[in-house]
């Protein structure tokens, strides 16, 4: 079968079925459109970097906008909405951590790998390693809290409510997590200090 | 552990995020352990974010809504096939009470197996009867998706 005669059946299948009407999906295309294009890029960059695989990213990405717009939830400002896509995406990271069960590594090995295959200089390439190694060291939640806030910019009382949890909780957690994290950067040797 | 927050926090993350920090703000981090730490880790985080934000390989919006479409309209199908399945089973169960209710158990003189045996085409009418009951469950072990197992 060609090309054309594949396009052309996908389009017909595509018309018969968006015939009736999705009752789950009334966000409007445009609208879609317009919201993808502001928060994808910075959705795929906290979603890859918590869980250390482009597919595994891709996939959540998708899983988040899906039920995004089938929650067909009403937001005050487009900072709301934003926040919702980031709860919902934090949850699917979260599934998956219980999934896994057990703290997730991230794979370094094969970041090496890829970053030697990019271009960019050694010393770029070493200073995201020295990232990926620290970020390795903490929990899922205290590496996502860490990007939620530092990366991210949210704020404390908006990570204590994608958590479940007071906002005093957030600020001891970042302080630690970032504690550890800085002395891992400047290679300086661990206290010990226990993650939660 | 209580956690000291220094009040130009804020300040700093602000500065992170336009990337931008000014001499106050650097000889305020370069006295306050906090500050300097935050200023260190936020800088690096937010400069990580930003590469990977320029290699993110994303599908584009009009495929994926294309594929949410698809997606939901399935779901919806699936659903309301489930619910017109569960609405006839209880029709079925509906109408055999019923119709126990009217004319009772109906009682049956099921043969022996010594009197099956005895007949000529026993075993060929119980070979089919079991391949009667056999073949639709491997069909359904056979067709039946992935996604379901």
């Amino acid at each position: 079968m060609n090309g054309m005669s594949m396009t052309m059946l996908v389009r017909d299948a595509a018309a018969g079925e968006l015939a009736g009407e999705v009752e789950a999906m009334r966000l409007d295309e445009d609208a879609f459109r317009g919201f993808y294009d502001r928060t994808s890029r910075p959705l795929w960059a906290y979603l890859s970097r918590m869980t250390g695989d482009a597919h595994v990213a891709d996939d959540i990405l998708q899983e988040a906008y899906y039920r995004f717009c089938r929650a067909n939830a009403t937001h005050e400002s487009e900072e709301h909405r934003r926040h919702s896509l980031f709860h919902i995406a934090t949850n699917l990271l979260r599934d998956r951590a219980r999934r896994n069960r057990g703290i997730f590594h991230l794979p370094l090995a094969d970041l090496r790998e890829k970053l030697l295959s990019v271009s960019g200089s050694g010393e770029r390439i070493e200073k995201r390693m020295d990232l990926h190694r620290a970020l390795d060291t903490l929990d899922e939640r205290q590496r996502e809290m860490l990007w939620l806030a530092y990366a991210q910019g949210e704020s404390h009382a908006d990570i204590a409510k994608i958590y479940g949890i007071r906002e005093q909780s957030v600020r001891t957690i970042l302080l630690r997590a970032r504690r550890r994290m800085a002395k891992l950067l400047r290679k300086e040797p661990a206290t010990g200090e226990v993650s939660q | 552990m209580n956690a000291p927050t220094c009040e130009f926090e804020p300040v700093v993350l602000r500065a992170v995020r336009l990337g931008v920090a000014d001499s106050d703000l650097r000889e305020h981090a370069a006295e306050c352990v906090d500050c300097g730490e935050l200023l260190e880790i936020a800088g690096v985080l937010a400069t990580d974010r930003r590469e990977a934000m320029r290699e993110a390989p994303l599908p584009g919006a009009g495929a994926l809504w294309f594929k949410m479409q698809l997606r939901a309209r399935r779901e919806s199908v699936r659903r309301s096939s489930r619910a017109t399945a569960a609405i006839q089973g209880l029709s079925l169960i509906v109408a055999l009470a019923a119709a126990i209710a009217v004319f009772g158990i109906p009682k049956i003189d099921f043969p022996s197996v010594a009197e099956l045996s005895a007949l000529p085409w026993s075993i060929p009418l119980i070979g089919l009867a079991v391949a009667g009951l056999l073949v639709p469950v491997a069909l359904w072990f056979a067709l039946r998706r992935p996604s379901e197992s």
